[in-house]
């Protein structure tokens, strides 16, 4: 991959690579001191491209979600970083917080400065215990450092950095959700629109986003263009990403690659293959919301058309890798019973819809589904999607019907259905 | 619950500084009832009014938040509490051998306590640490794996020791 040294992994083999002397060591805070001499649009503009986009699964282009924020308004503007990591299969964010901590302020401080914001809330998952105290000493850090605070660099740029804890709720990953648990009170996801950059942390323009997003931002300004941001187009090899690789490999981690990279290369490439020479029966590409690919389709390229080509998603870049000896049924049934458990309740299809798929799957994996089963677990999922307030209900369902749609057969062996799609 | 006087006092202290970064007191509140139960190990009951007082909102908000989030603890916890993550990746993994473990070790199933309250478990949702699968994490501890039945036997060993020699 071009551009080595702007890969946030570039050192992470060094035991100390989440101290400010290292991440001073290789320029930080340098791209900092460059946002602070360009005008708010102009650092827009230096992030503008395929390779900066929301890594929390969304993939919307950063530069235009950040020229949503309104210019003339006299109110305060908010970021808050999105540490709520929880999609299962999904560990990218912890690493980045634990080994890359002053990368995270650095891009925050950044995006903060191009938005108008004044104060920045770090939103980190509470069991996330190691990462909450990187951040916290990272901030502290920083702040000592003169790169937060007061006047930044005598450039006359307030910020306040605040790291708050989450306090295990799945849902407050959702950017609605986050904002309301942050407000103080019940993570709630609310409806859109206003969006959150007219409207968000307390009615004032707010904007959320992904910590391996703001990971990324100030080697994009940093390099020439087009080594981050530039490119042929957004499926274009040569964009860095994080891939956290987990399940039946020999070596699960997490390895930054470019996007665009096959499913096979990565399975077979750093994760050093299946694992025990066993044969691959599945992988969940992008963390358990984002469908799921079988045996056959390993060579589909890890990038938004691809995946979508395959009925599934990029998501978090997050691949479960399944051997032969899985049940699809019980794998079903697993992701079912997290959504049941994570589903906030708000809204009807949702709650009701989630919980009644994990009971009949329950059922199906017991072996006492009947006929006509299998096609009522996919019936409920059709039925809650579009019907709720966030996307949660679309991620549950796209989730487990693409299970049970490329796995029919294992489906239907245990409910006396047919094995072929009814028309 | 009993609470000796310079642990409140400790406690009060500690609350405003964790309320301190948040120009919206009601901001907060998830941080506040963290540090309540960082000191005491739960949120007994009787905290809630005056939680719910120190951040100038209702009652029934706090105690919205404490039924929402599934990290507070609304009763004593055990010395050492297991979390065994459950979802996909550390379920493919062997996780429900460790659950076999615990139960033979200690005669515990999900949700259940030993009665000398030395330890309890929990199946938990995905903990974020699926390259260790299957994973485990003990009390506020990161999360650690990949576990199998010998390596989770000492660690209860080890607990065990500790947890007795400590005195509880």
């Amino acid at each position: 991959m071009e551009s080595d040294g702007l890969r946030i992994t570039g050192n992470w083999n060094d035991l100390d690579c989440h101290s400010m002397e290292a991440h001073l060591k290789r320029g930080g805070y340098g791209a900092l001191r460059q946002a602070l001499t360009m005008s708010r649009d102009e650092v827009i503009g230096g992030v503008d491209g395929p390779c900066i986009d929301g890594r929390g699964g969304a993939h919307f282009p950063t530069s235009r979600k950040w020229s949503r924020m309104p210019k003339d308004s006299t109110r305060p503007h908010y970021l808050v970083v999105n540490a709520d990591e929880g999609e299962p299969g999904t560990f990218k964010d912890r690493h980045i917080m634990e080994k890359s901590p002053h990368l995270v302020v650095e891009g925050a401080a950044i995006a903060a400065y191009a938005l108008g914001a004044s104060e920045v809330f770090i939103y980190v998952r509470g069991e996330y215990s190691l990462p909450l105290e990187r951040m916290r000493k990272a901030v502290e850090e920083a702040g000592k450092a003169g790169f937060l605070g007061k006047n930044i660099l005598e450039t006359g740029f307030d910020l306040k950095m605040t790291v708050m804890r989450g306090a295990g709720a799945y849902i407050c990953g959702e950017e609605t959700a986050t904002l309301t648990s942050i407000a103080g009170g019940k993570g709630f996801p609310r409806l859109k629109p206003p969006f959150p950059a007219m409207s968000g942390l307390y009615g004032c323009p707010t904007m959320i986003d992904n910590v391996e997003t703001l990971a990324y931002i100030p080697g994009a300004l940093r390099c020439e263009k087009p080594c981050l941001t530039g490119g042929k187009g957004p499926d274009d090899l040569g964009c860095p990403a994080l891939f956290c690789v987990s399940g039946h490999v020999e070596r699960p981690g997490v390895y930054e690659l470019s996007i665009g990279t096959t499913v096979r290369d990565i399975i077979n490439g750093p994760a050093g293959g299946v694992r025990g020479g066993r044969a691959l029966k599945a992988v969940i590409p992008g963390g358990s919301s984002s469908g799921v690919l079988t045996a056959d389709e390993l060579d589909t390229p890890m990038n938004k058309g691809g995946l979508a080509a395959r009925g599934a998603m990029l998501g978090t870049a997050a691949l479960v890798v399944m051997d032969e000896s899985v049940s699809m049924v019980e794998v079903a049934f697993n992701l079912a019973e997290f959504y049941a458990h994570e589903s906030c309740g708000q809204c009807t299809p949702c709650r009701e819809g989630c919980d009644w798929i994990a009971k009949l799957l329950g059922r199906i994996s017991r072996g006492h589904g009947r006929p006509g089963e299998v096609d009522l677990v996919l019936d409920a999922c059709r039925r809650m999607s579009g019907r709720t307030i966030c996307a949660f209900a679309e991620g549950a369902a796209q989730g487990i019907s693409s299970i049970v749609k490329k796995f029919r057969r294992e489906f239907a062996e245990k409910t006396g259905d047919s094995a072929s799609p009814s028309p | 619950m009993k609470v000796e006087h310079e642990t409140l006092v400790l406690l009060r202290q500690r609350m405003e500084d964790a309320a301190a970064p948040f120009a919206k007191r009601e901001s907060a509140l998830l941080e506040v009832l963290h540090v309540v139960q960082d000191t005491l190990g739960w949120i007994p009951p009787d905290a809630v009014e005056p939680v719910a007082e120190f951040l100038v909102m209702p009652v029934s908000k706090v105690s919205e938040a404490l039924s929402f989030y599934t990290m507070f603890r609304r009763k004593a916890p055990a010395r050492y509490r297991l979390q065994v993550c459950r979802t996909l990746t550390c379920a493919i993994c062997g996780g429900a051998d460790l659950h076999g473990v615990i139960r033979e070790k200690l005669g515990l199933a999900d949700g259940e306590t030993t009665s000398d309250t030395l330890f309890s478990l929990e199946a938990v949702e995905c903990l974020g640490a699926c390259e260790m699968a299957p994973a485990i994490r003990v009390n506020d501890e990161p999360a650690q794996g990949p576990m199998d039945a010998a390596s989770l036997a000492a660690l209860l060993e080890r607990l065990r020791r500790e947890g007795t020699a400590g005195g509880i």
